[in-house]
């Protein structure tokens, strides 16, 4: 009784939560890191091609955007379809992937995979996977 | 008596170990900024890949089996199926087929494996029509699909 008298008592410490904020931030910077797919402006513009039953894919690069009107930019770059290898150089990269609109007519697609200059690069759709619908 | 108890004070706080604090504040305004970045500048759209022409690298959806050789003819022992796309169905020998169906009748139309499907997309067929017949032959484990360009059949 006579301690706790003489000695002032001790202003009470917060609890810091400064660590936790950053725990959890950090946490969530890995989750958009892991699960999500940088990309350029325009590149979201269009309705993709919908399949539910392929396995999810990242956004991969080099990536060629086709909108309805068969417009094409090569991974933000407006392109033509005969600047496509110009573009690539000596650098002609293993794939390229079609960012496609899903109403765009097939005749402009299958024109595009047929191009001789574009042989031997390999060519893949990119489709938006959509949850199938439970059976009833 | 003031004297006193400001020096019994003075003996309590030397007998502390002197804390030295972390300043956080700095490491998670950081944290807040790669997390704003990250959150506008990305997308968490699911995608898929199908591969249209060649093959496809492991871990890839790979529809065609084989790079595209139109010189290529199907061997005896492999059934050949030729189907005509258009806007949302294919015609399959006499018969039109809605693609909403397509997944269901595949195993009647493919009765035979291993087996070749040549496709000829017809001017009303669209990329999603694409997408739709190539997803359920993958999914039915037909391995060699080939899409004919340049058909001029009208349909649809």
């Amino acid at each position: 009784m006579r301690t706790a008298r003489l000695v002032p008592s001790r202003p009470r410490r917060q609890p810091d939560f400064s660590l936790a904020i950053v725990n959890i931030v950090l946490l969530l910077v890995f989750f958009f890191l892991i699960t999500g797919s940088l990309v350029q402006q325009g590149e979201t513009s269009v309705n993709l091609a919908e399949t539910s039953d392929l396995p999810l894919e990242r956004l991969p690069r080099p990536l060629l955007l086709i909108d309805p009107q068969g417009a094409m930019a090569l991974d933000g770059v407006p392109v033509t379809a005969d600047q496509i290898a110009a573009t690539f150089g000596g650098a002609r990269p293993e794939a390229l992937y079609l960012l496609a609109d899903g109403g765009l007519s097939a005749d402009r697609l299958m024109a595009l995979t047929t191009r001789a200059d574009l042989i031997g690069i390999s060519m893949r759709l990119i489709t938006l996977h959509i949850r199938p619908e439970p059976a009833p | 008596m003031a004297g006193q108890r400001i020096s019994l004070a003075a003996l309590g706080a030397a007998s502390r170990p002197r804390r030295y604090g972390f300043a956080l504040t700095p490491l998670a305004d950081a944290m807040f900024q790669l997390l704003i970045f990250f959150m506008l500048s990305s997308t968490l759209s699911p995608y898929s890949l199908i591969a249209l022409t060649g093959g496809a690298p492991a871990g890839q959806t790979a529809i065609t089996g084989l790079p595209d050789d139109s010189s290529a003819a199907p061997k005896p022992d492999q059934a050949l199926v030729i189907w005509h796309l258009s806007r949302g169905q294919i015609r399959a020998g006499t018969e039109t087929l809605p693609l909403a169906e397509l997944a269901g009748l595949v195993p009647a139309l493919l009765a035979e494996t291993p087996i070749e499907v040549l496709i000829f997309p017809t001017r009303s067929a669209t990329v999603q029509d694409i997408a739709t017949v190539l997803e359920v032959l993958g999914g039915r484990g037909v391995t060699k699909v080939r899409l004919v360009a340049g058909s001029r059949v009208q349909g649809g």
